[in-house]
């Protein structure tokens, strides 16, 4: 439903951001975009919320390209959102109840709709015990879900996460992919992430971004096995991968698959 | 920093009708104005710190040492106020050069009922502010009809004055971890550094939370419900 | 004999200084009511006419914007800053907020500011909020701005120094008004109890306000630096 044609941004210096960019988000549930930092992650998903305007190219959501007056965004934005990576930068509210709220009410949905839809929205990302709590409360990874809790309670179609699990320790990293795993269910969703091991458990299509050209894409097995692409990104290979091609191992979908195996393998 | 804020969120009667809360707060100022008798405020006095340490549990040091720093600007102030120089009916004076400093009797009943006046106001409103979270109060005045812009600007000034406070804590400790402080010159220049990133944050702040406004569908208010 | 009196106030006032170290507030309870409605009636048309001012020239993207610069000048009157008298003190965030906002501007976001002053530091009060919002958010930042106006073609090293000294001594001569009409001394009136108040504060608010010129002044060309790179926009008044 979300396609990238033939994108290109310039800054306002002139220097080119990102070069003929092609994004099809049918290939997946959730797509992957990785690169190293400054290779255009964040700009392209400026462009395609909506906020950056393409020098060429478009992006098109259900067959229709993007148009970039106020009415059309605030349809589209209903349906195409973005959790950012830094959550004080979209928590406006000292009350979380009130800040998850925010975007509702700037729709005029009823309160007794927009108390359901918070509450639904705080169970997914485990934070009902934190309704109450004022904002500047919470810790890094809790203020990082409710940032995600005000954009769930959208409803949107298609979701941008922009580095979800940075800073994260490990075991709220585990409980982010959990909480992305149970939104990939209805949404699509497309991540960007400097965990590899992250993008290779829970996407199924990815995208190599440098210094803005996508200079690979495919199915995940098969993306982080190109050596060169891998290196030329400036990227490592998920330690799946590693251990697939070091030893003898078959390349594991995920860390379940890989901790079922009774196989031979190294020894 | 911002231990009564602290206080408030966590407090035994925090979930108490913060209108309650103000009404009990304000009544007593205005009525204890009115009666203006110094057993009154003590009473008030007594009631407030009960309430506060007994009922809503603050920790008894805490509430000491809260009231201790307005207390010495009050002394302090009531000594400009109760001495006077050259004046007749002393009851306590002493000759400086030629002229008589001391005090009198209307000038010490002055400075005394001021003293318990500004004691009783001071802990009824301790008593609201350690009870009640800012963001009920704010929902209070909404009911009040205090106008939508105001209401906004303090829901906005509030998140934002927590947000400036952890990057003002953080560029200190860097500044510190580099010898900033030690004395008074790099005290000015470290200081002045801390404004300026602090005034620059405002602009940058303001970019990205523009960003995020715009994909949340802000509309130009910010609403509160009900 | 003159040195003897002169060691006494010395010492009187020496003692009486550390207190006094923070700035002007007046604080809850202090001034008698009858006063107290007094200078919230005189400070309630400034405060409506800059309310007015910015609901009609107010943006929507601007309402951050503002909600930021609060957030900003309550922090600001927060830190500490090296007083001369050894003490800590408290800059008023006056003479800058003036200067970079506008005077009706910040006699908006400096009433909200002083009453989260009171409530989140028990700083001022709100039975006196009416008498520090004339003192702090009226008087001050329109001393500082018009001081700055006039001067900055001059000198603007001067002017923004003036700007935020004067603005401060302003803010601290309000404040003392105030409390000599509220408390006349028994046997000279209100020009005693005058007297009395500016010579009293004074040993603290004079340092206080050419260290705060001095500190207001340093943030100013730092961040003109940003503005000739064209890193931010600055509107010097909305």
């Amino acid at each position: 439903m979300l396609k990238i044609n033939n994108l290109y941004y310039k800054y306002e210096d002139g220097t080119n951001a990102l070069n003929n960019i092609n994004i099809d988000t049918y290939k997946g549930k959730v797509i992957g975009i990785i690169g190293a930092n400054g290779s255009g992650k964040s700009t392209l998903f400026l462009n395609i919320m909506g906020i950056l305007r393409p020098s060429k190219g478009e992006v098109i959501y259900n067959d229709t390209s993007l148009k970039y007056d106020k009415k059309y965004l605030r349809e589209y934005r209903k349906q195409v959102n973005i959790v950012f990576q830094n959550p004080d930068q979209q928590l406006f509210y000292s009350n979380v109840f009130d800040d998850i709220a925010f975007s509702l009410r700037n729709l005029d949905v009823a309160e007794d709709i927009i108390k359901e839809k918070v509450f639904k929205a705080l169970e997914k990302v485990g934070g009902l015990d934190l309704v109450n709590k004022p904002v500047h409360f919470l810790s890094y990874g809790q203020k990082k879900r409710i940032a995600i809790a005000g954009v769930l309670v959208m409803d949107s179609k298609v979701l941008l996460l922009d580095e979800p699990t940075s800073g994260l320790d490990p075991y709220m990293t585990k409980q982010m992919k959990e909480i992305i795993n149970e939104i990939s269910k209805d949404k699509t969703i497309i991540i960007s992430s400097h965990d590899m091991d992250l993008i290779y458990d829970i996407c199924d299509y990815i995208y190599i971004l440098s210094k803005g050209n996508i200079i690979g894409q495919g199915e995940k097995e098969l993306i982080f096995t190109e050596d060169k692409l891998i290196e030329e990104a400036r990227l490592v290979k998920p330690w799946l991968v590693r251990i697939h091609q070091k030893f003898d191992l078959p390349l594991f979908k995920n860390e379940e698959e890989f901790n079922l195996y009774k196989g031979k393998g190294i020894l | 920093m911002l231990l009564i804020d602290k206080y408030a969120y966590t407090n035994k009667i925090r979930c108490y009708s913060p209108q309650a809360k103000i009404l009990l707060a304000c009544g007593t100022i205005i009525i204890s104005r009115i009666i203006n008798n110094y057993y009154f405020d003590l009473l008030i006095i007594i009631l407030m710190s009960v309430l506060i340490v007994g009922i809503a549990k603050i920790p008894c040091k805490a509430y000491f040492k809260m009231l201790l720093i307005p207390l010495s600007f009050l002394l302090v102030s009531i000594v400009a106020i109760v001495i006077s120089v050259n004046d007749v009916n002393y009851i306590y004076c002493f000759k400086l050069i030629n002229s008589y400093i001391g005090i009198t009797y209307e000038s010490f009943n002055t400075g005394a009922k001021l003293f318990t006046t500004v004691l009783s106001s001071l802990t009824s409103v301790y008593f609201l502010i350690l009870t009640t979270p800012i963001i009920d109060i704010i929902k209070v005045l909404k009911k009040l009809k205090v106008p939508s812009l105001f209401i906004e600007l303090m829901v906005l000034i509030y998140r934002s004055i927590f947000i400036f406070i952890e990057e003002a804590n953080n560029i200190h400790m860097a500044q510190t971890m580099k010898f900033g402080y030690e004395n008074k010159r790099n005290s000015l220049k470290s200081i002045s550094l801390l404004i300026r990133n602090l005034f620059l944050r405002i602009f940058i702040k303001h970019n990205e939370m523009n960003i995020s406004l715009e994909c949340k569908l802000y509309d130009g208010e910010f609403k509160l419900g009900d | 004999m003159k040195k003897r009196l002169m060691m006494w106030s010395v010492l009187l006032l020496l003692l009486v200084t550390p207190q006094l170290g923070h700035a002007m507030h007046i604080m809850e309870g202090f001034l008698p009511l009858k006063w107290a409605i007094v200078w919230a009636v005189l400070s309630l048309p400034f405060l409506i006419a800059g309310f007015k001012k910015l609901s009609k020239g107010l943006k929507p993207e601007q309402k951050m914007f503002l909600g930021l610069v609060g957030g900003f000048a309550f922090v600001l009157s927060a830190l500490k800053i090296p007083s001369v008298t050894g003490s800590c003190s408290h800059p008023t965030g006056v003479g800058l907020g003036a200067i970079m906002f506008g005077p009706t501007t910040m006699t908006v976001i400096g009433t909200i500011v002083l009453l989260f002053q009171s409530l989140l530091l028990a700083h001022g009060g709100i039975t006196t909020l009416g008498a520090n919002v004339f003192s702090m958010a009226v008087v001050g930042p329109l001393v500082s701005f018009w001081i700055y106006k006039s001067l900055k073609n001059k000198n603007r090293g001067l002017a923004v120094f003036l700007a935020a000294a004067l603005g401060d001594l302003a803010t601290y001569i309000i404040t003392s008004i105030q409390l000599s009409i509220a408390f006349p001394d028994a046997a000279g009136g209100f020009f005693t109890s005058l007297t009395k108040f500016i010579s009293i504060f004074a040993v603290t608010q004079l340092p206080l306000a050419i260290v705060e010129g001095i500190i207001t002044l340093m943030v100013f060309n730092l961040i003109a630096e940003y503005k000739k790179e064209g890193v931010i926009e600055l509107e010097e008044s909305i």
